[in-house]
């Protein structure tokens, strides 16, 4: 365990990692495997050894030499889509993720900044978003959007602009009336500048933590819509869209066209909450235990 | 019951906003029903123009949401395309099956997460807890429609001890009288628990894949709550005073730690509320999500209005159970406000 103390104020990207890395065999191993995944999600389709839609006569094929991880319905080599299939979870959790930090954070400190009668309507829609339970929300949104990976990516940033609206919200009201920012007003700062110089650089820490809890749930999500039939639609290699396709084999036996793209999506959920449990730590350490 | 009075009171404006943006959403969704449920594909423009007249769909905004509010004062929900029945009729028929599974889920989430918890709190840093750990972590990644499909596997194609995963009864059965329509309840009312335990069987499965989403964060609840309270000065006085381990949990340490775990229940059962889609969909299921997610696909309007509205409706209502649970626990707390 590392002392408060000896985490630099302003980290450069690389001590972050080594100071991660250094948190215990389990974030490191984490790390390794995000680091795979984003090189994965760079050249998967360059050192994929099948195109990831090509058929073969040779379906439902067990596991074997020449298909590590079997092959599908229509003879498509699993490890294939698995490998290809993570550019797109990976994008998509990305993307949306850092739509809603960006568009909530910005508007809850603009909010929280104004204060006042806009605020307060702002807060209470807000109120009214949380009303809904996240997964709902997510299939309806996508729904009006229409049936796209777009709509996946809208919808899961919508429905956690809330989360960060909040986080930063509260952060810049409570700060507004300290001495630093109003001398930052007396010398003749502008709002916005007051607002994203002096004020949001103090709510980046509890957004970070946010954000990198927030990137596991936003690839479930992915693959929950996916399986129900919304966003990503097949043959797209995706990995809930392949955990849908197979679910029907499970009754006759043929789990490996299930239990692989599962596994990876079940992997990369678990190394990106270990990740975000580890940041959690650095940037507050009261919360460990 | 003025308290609950009061606070139902001030849910109303998040209910209200919940109808607006539903209301919104709703009519946002691409595909226009008018041609959608014309009677055929060749249907002229003559018909279409019926059609939409006979939906509400040629007036305004406003005047459609007007319309709908006033149905919804009077307990209507619309009708539902797909079905052609009243939304109301199809909940009435469909709600009970969604939530027996909720409730058994539920009780297999907290069943499972709350001793496991305690535990791996005795336990501090012992293999145990190590273990309550690697569970938490791993149910936490784990999305419930893959556990399901892996308990398929083992238990229904590998072990056959599972029975088939569709629907609510084996297909020789015949349904019980509806009374409840709690396929449990209602066989047992007609005196036949061996079919009562087959439909029981049917829900083991469904039910444990929704159980997943709840055990990772009650369990991390449970541990974190139970080593404060153990760690406080009150369970070292007790202990000083030579109580029993059993006594101290249970009259101090327990209902001390449950403040915190019941707060997160609300957490956990809007997720599961929302994962019920997933699973319904998963072993066909006749319940409200596989419905929602069928009206969905399918430009019905009504149903998917009512579903979202019926879930947010029982979100409220749980929070505000929890809130008056917690209030009898722990007379610190104020209900009023």
């Amino acid at each position: 365990m590392t002392s408060p103390a000896s985490i630099p104020a302003a980290p450069a990207r690389i001590p972050v990692l080594a100071v991660l890395a250094r948190q215990g065999r389990g974030t490191a191993f984490a790390l390794a495997v995000v680091v795979l995944l984003l090189v994965l999600a760079a050249i998967g389709p360059w050192i994929a050894p099948y195109p990831p839609l090509a058929t073969s006569p040779l379906v439902l094929a067990p596991p074997s030499l020449a298909h590590p991880f079997g092959t599908d319905h229509v003879g498509r080599d699993i490890f294939s889509r698995v490998i290809v299939a993570t550019r797109l979870d990976i994008a998509i959790a990305v993307s949306a993720v850092a739509l809603a930090a960006a568009a909530g954070t910005a508007l809850g400190a603009v909010s929280g900044y104004a204060g006042g009668l806009g605020d307060r309507v702002l807060s209470r829609l807000i109120d009214v978003m949380m009303a809904f339970l996240l997964f709902i929300a997510a299939m309806a949104l996508v729904a009006v959007f229409g049936n796209s990976v777009k709509s996946v990516v809208l919808a899961t940033a919508i429905i956690n602009v809330p989360f960060y609206f909040r986080l930063a919200r509260a952060e810049v009201a409570a700060r507004r009336g300290i001495g630093y920012v109003e001398a930052a007003v007396i010398n003749g700062a502008a709002p916005l500048s007051v607002i994203f110089v002096f004020l949001l650089p103090n709510c980046l820490p509890p957004v970070i933590v946010q954000i990198s809890l927030n990137l596991g749930w936003a690839v479930l999500n992915t693959s929950g819509l996916a399986f129900i039939g919304l966003g990503v639609a097949p043959p797209t290699p995706e990995w809930g869209v392949m955990i849908q396709e197979g679910a029907g084999l499970m009754l006759s036996g043929e789990w490996w066209v299930v239990t692989f793209p599962g596994l990876a999506l079940v992997l990369s959920v678990f190394c990106f909450s270990v990740i975000g449990d580890a940041v959690r730590d650095l940037v507050d350490p009261r919360r460990r235990r | 019951m003025k308290v609950v009075a009061f606070r139902l009171l001030g849910a109303l404006p998040i209910l209200l906003g919940v109808v607006v943006v539903t209301f919104a959403l709703v009519r946002a969704l691409p595909g226009d029903p008018a041609i959608y449920y014309a009677s055929s594909p060749s249907a002229g423009p003559d018909e279409i123009r019926a059609v939409r007249q006979q939906l509400g769909l040629d007036r305004g905004w406003l005047e459609q949401f007007l319309i709908y509010l006033h149905a919804l004062a009077h307990g209507q929900l619309g009708q539902s395309l797909l079905t052609g029945q009243p939304v109301l009729e199809d909940f009435r028929r469909l709600l009970p099956a969604t939530i027996e599974l909720a409730a058994l889920g539920f009780a297999m989430g907290v069943g499972v997460a709350l001793p496991l918890g305690v535990l791996a709190a005795f336990h501090r840093g012992g293999a145990l807890d190590q273990a309550c750990r690697a569970v938490s972590s791993t149910t936490a990644a784990m999305p419930g429609f893959f556990f399901g499909l892996l308990l398929i596997y083992l238990l229904y194609y590998l072990a056959g001890i599972a029975p088939e995963p569709i629907g609510r009864l084996p297909g020789s059965d015949i349904p019980p009288t509806r009374v409840t329509g709690l396929m449990t309840v209602d066989a047992l009312i007609e005196g036949d628990p061996g079919l009562a335990w087959r439909a029981f069987c049917k829900m083991l499965l469904p039910a444990a894949s929704m159980a997943i989403f709840a055990v990772a964060p009650l369990l991390r609840m449970m541990r974190g709550a139970m080593i404060d309270a153990l760690d406080s000065d009150y369970v070292m006085t007790a202990r000083a005073f030579g109580l029993t381990r059993a006594r101290i949990l249970i009259s101090y340490a327990l209902p001390n730690a449950m403040l915190p775990v019941l707060a997160t229940m609300g957490m956990v059962l809007s997720t599961m509320l929302g994962a019920n889609v997933m699973i319904e969909k998963l072993f066909a299921w006749p319940g409200i999500g596989a419905y929602a997610i069928n009206a969905l696909l399918g430009v019905d309007y009504a149903p998917v209005q009512a579903f979202v509205l019926i879930v947010a409706v029982m979100f409220v209502i749980l929070t505000l159970v929890i809130d008056l649970l917690t209030a009898a626990i722990d007379p610190r707390v104020d209900v009023n406000g």
